[in-house]
């Protein structure tokens, strides 16, 4: 026999194992004209006792939504939901509440991403940033001591915390933002070797050289040319 | 930050090179969901539902029957959408023209099938890493190129 029972939404208020087995084809949809009460399809499946199976039909984003919507009304929170996977608090939640709403959703498996993390770790990204666009600041600081004296959290909190949530380490992302730099004075500016490797404080071209090759597989002058290649013979997407 | 799974795509008609792939990126202490595909237009052929989420990163092998690596890259390269999708070429071809025509194709990481299971491991994991590094930071992904 066939049975397709089409769930939209999360409304399956039935045990499937109560549907038995049956010779009667159905067809039951949320909203179309066919659809058949509940207690109309348990009458009906309920004679049988052979196995049977159903597929089940759902859509996670509207189960996400609705779960979460659920603990948050028992909470009386005011909220708005922007899109999968962020609320927004009308008012200024307490511990008590944040805790209790932390204890309720991981039930679902929905964790509160912890917004400190988050933010400490955008924050680290952009000092680091800054100072490999601003070359005197890291001539004159090791990364070790200046982040903490920016930031006001010590050294080794703040490598854990990044490593953590980014797979990569601090001093890795540097050496990362820093060929990056060194690929847009390649490009764009139109830098010799020579130049960068003073520019920024490499203390010679080899140096500068293996550097990139370590982290691109690419020697710079590979790279060169390969961008500039790919800039003339490549038009830009006509397809949306 | 966002640690969920990487969606990581595999285009790749040899099925023994499918498998190895499958328990090499298993075996790496990442998140990873991989959907595997037999060609270059089967790829496409899903790619481009409607309504399709992107995947973190795509590897595309290059000697395929009906579409190989090179066509489904210039390819996926003509549509605005998947400006940003970032492409490894995993070949056994070492040749420095392969090498850099899919570089200029729009390719953003090159690499060379290893045969041995340890390496091909901790290339998957490199190459993972890296791509993470510029989907999650301000980094230019136009100069995203990587040869392993």
């Amino acid at each position: 026999m066939y049975l397709n029972i089409i769930v939209s939404g999360a409304k399956l208020d039935f045990d499937p194992i109560v549907l038995k087995k049956s010779l009667i084809v159905l067809n039951i949809t949320s909203n179309g004209q066919k659809s058949l009460p509940i207690f109309a399809l348990h009458r009906i499946m309920n004679f049988g006792s052979l196995s049977m199976k159903v597929y089940l039909k759902y859509d996670m984003n509207v189960i996400f939504k609705k779960t979460l919507e659920q603990q948050l009304d028992q909470l009386k929170i005011d909220y708005k939901i922007n899109g999968v996977g962020e609320v927004e608090f009308l008012h200024a939640l307490s511990i008590d509440k944040i805790k209790e709403l932390t204890t309720l959703l991981s039930v679902y498996g929905i964790q509160i991403i912890n917004d400190h993390k988050t933010e400490v770790v955008q924050r680290i990204k952009d000092t680091v940033s800054e100072m490999v666009l601003d070359i005197s600041s890291e001539k004159n600081h090791k990364i070790s001591t200046y982040l903490p004296e920016k930031l006001g959290y010590s050294y080794t909190y703040l490598s854990s915390l990044f490593s953590e949530s980014t797979y990569t380490s601090i001093e890795n992302f540097l050496i990362i933002k820093r060929i990056d730099r060194v690929k847009q004075m390649l490009i764009q500016d139109h830098f010799t070797l020579k130049q960068i490797a003073f520019e920024l404080g490499y203390s010679s071209t080899a140096h500068l050289s293996a550097q990139f090759k370590k982290v691109t597989g690419l020697t710079p002058t590979s790279f060169q040319k390969i961008i500039t290649k790919r800039s003339e013979f490549t038009e830009t997407p006509k397809k949306s | 930050m966002n640690l969920d799974r990487l969606q990581v795509v595999l285009v790749d008609d040899d099925e023994d090179d499918r498998m190895f792939f499958k328990d090499a990126i298993e075996e790496v202490d990442l998140k990873t969901n991989l959907s595997l595909f037999g060609n270059g237009q089967e790829f496409l052929d899903y790619i481009l539902l409607p309504g399709q989420s992107l995947p973190h990163l795509v590897f595309l092998d290059l000697n395929m029957p009906i579409k190989n690596g090179v066509e489904c890259l210039e390819e996926l390269r003509e549509y605005e959408r998947f400006k940003d999708l970032s492409i490894a070429i995993y070949s056994t071809s070492s040749s420095d023209e392969d090498i850099e025509d899919t570089f200029v194709k729009g390719a953003n990481v090159y690499i060379n099938k290893p045969n041995d299971f340890n390496q091909l491991k901790s290339v998957i994991k490199r190459v993972l890493k890296i791509n993470w590094q510029y989907q999650t930071s301000n980094l230019s992904r136009e100069n995203f190129l990587l040869r392993v």
